[in-house]
């Protein structure tokens, strides 16, 4: 059964969700495609250096128009944490 | 002589603000990553900066808003080969891991890198300091590890040079902070004595023009 036709907006979900891993995907391209995933912990995975919280707050920016601060960035355990927050701030 | 850019200022060590110089290096928070550590009194700071050559060693207090938030150097400076020194100290522990401190690192290698016409890095960290080893390998440095002095030597490669390897990095910071390397260089007749002023001179004007439309330069006094 496709869930996602029967609920829009999980559908909507889903692909905001890619777009963000892709987008991380692309920025870290040194960091193996599979390690970047909904549940991946973000300080395990990037450090949270000046760089990469540089890096990620900026393509936070341009991909979703979202405007994060570092302590936000920081605050997100897991991609899917990003996810929520990135939801809940481009809803305002 | 200040050198403003991306509202820094990065003011350069003379006689009158020596002082503030050997406060900022003997507080805990520097302490932590000097290679070579202990406090120096202010007898010592004077003999030092009486015998230090400034025109292969350069020293600035670093500013924003008004308030010192650390400071930098460019030291060891070998201008026939262009390689030479630089470092980066923030004292201001609430800007450590922002993307504030990534700003201000890139401002001033950019000074070094573009004024200076520094074309290759290298650095001598403390094997403990994770923040400037993080740096380095962003940079693509090469490593050697002096384990005796428990120290690392860390050196710009040739294969993946400055403007390539902070290239994603500069982008960024243009997104979030309207970043460009764009300078103001302040001279004061009355601070700066003729070695510095001629020597900042002579760096603005043989920039290659397209670097040298982006350094101002003036006078005052």
């Amino acid at each position: 059964m496709n869930t996602s036709s029967k609920t829009p907006w999980l559908k909507f979900t889903h692909s905001v969700m890619d777009k963000l891993i892709n987008a991380l995907r692309e920025e870290f391209a040194e960091i193996k495609v599979g390690l970047i995933v909904a549940d991946s912990d973000l300080l395990e995975l990037l450090g949270w250096s000046s760089l990469n919280i540089v890096i990620v707050r900026a393509k936070v920016q341009e991909t979703f128009a979202v405007k994060l601060s570092d302590q936000q960035i920081k605050s997100c355990k897991t991609v899917a944490d990003l996810y929520s927050l990135i939801s809940s701030l481009s809803k305002r | 002589m200040i050198i403003k850019t991306n509202h820094f200022e990065f003011e350069k060590v003379n006689w009158k603000n020596l002082e503030e110089l050997r406060l900022l290096r003997n507080t805990p928070v520097i302490q932590n990553y000097l290679v070579n550590k202990g406090e120096v009194s202010e007898e010592q700071q004077i003999a030092w900066f009486k015998k230090e050559d400034t025109i292969n060693n350069h020293y600035f207090i670093a500013k924003k808003n008004n308030g010192v938030i650390g400071y930098c150097l460019l030291r060891h400076i070998d201008y026939e080969v262009s390689l030479a020194e630089p470092g980066t100290f923030i004292a201001t522990e609430d800007l450590f891991d922002s993307s504030m401190a990534a700003l201000f690192m890139i401002s001033f290698m950019d000074i070094c890198r573009f004024l200076f016409g520094i074309k290759k890095f290298y650095g001598n960290v403390l094997a403990t300091n994770n923040r400037a080893l993080t740096n380095y390998e962003w940079f693509g440095a090469d490593k050697e590890i002096n384990k005796d002095k428990n120290e690392i030597t860390l050196t710009e490669t040739e294969s993946q040079p400055y403007e390539q390897s902070t290239n994603k990095i500069r982008k960024a910071l243009g997104t979030l902070y309207d970043y460009r390397f764009d300078i103001t260089i302040v001279m004061d007749k009355l601070v700066d004595n003729e070695l510095c002023r001629n020597l900042f001179l002579s760096l603005a004007n043989h920039l290659p023009s397209d670097i040298r439309s982006k350094v101002k330069v003036e006078i005052e006094n």
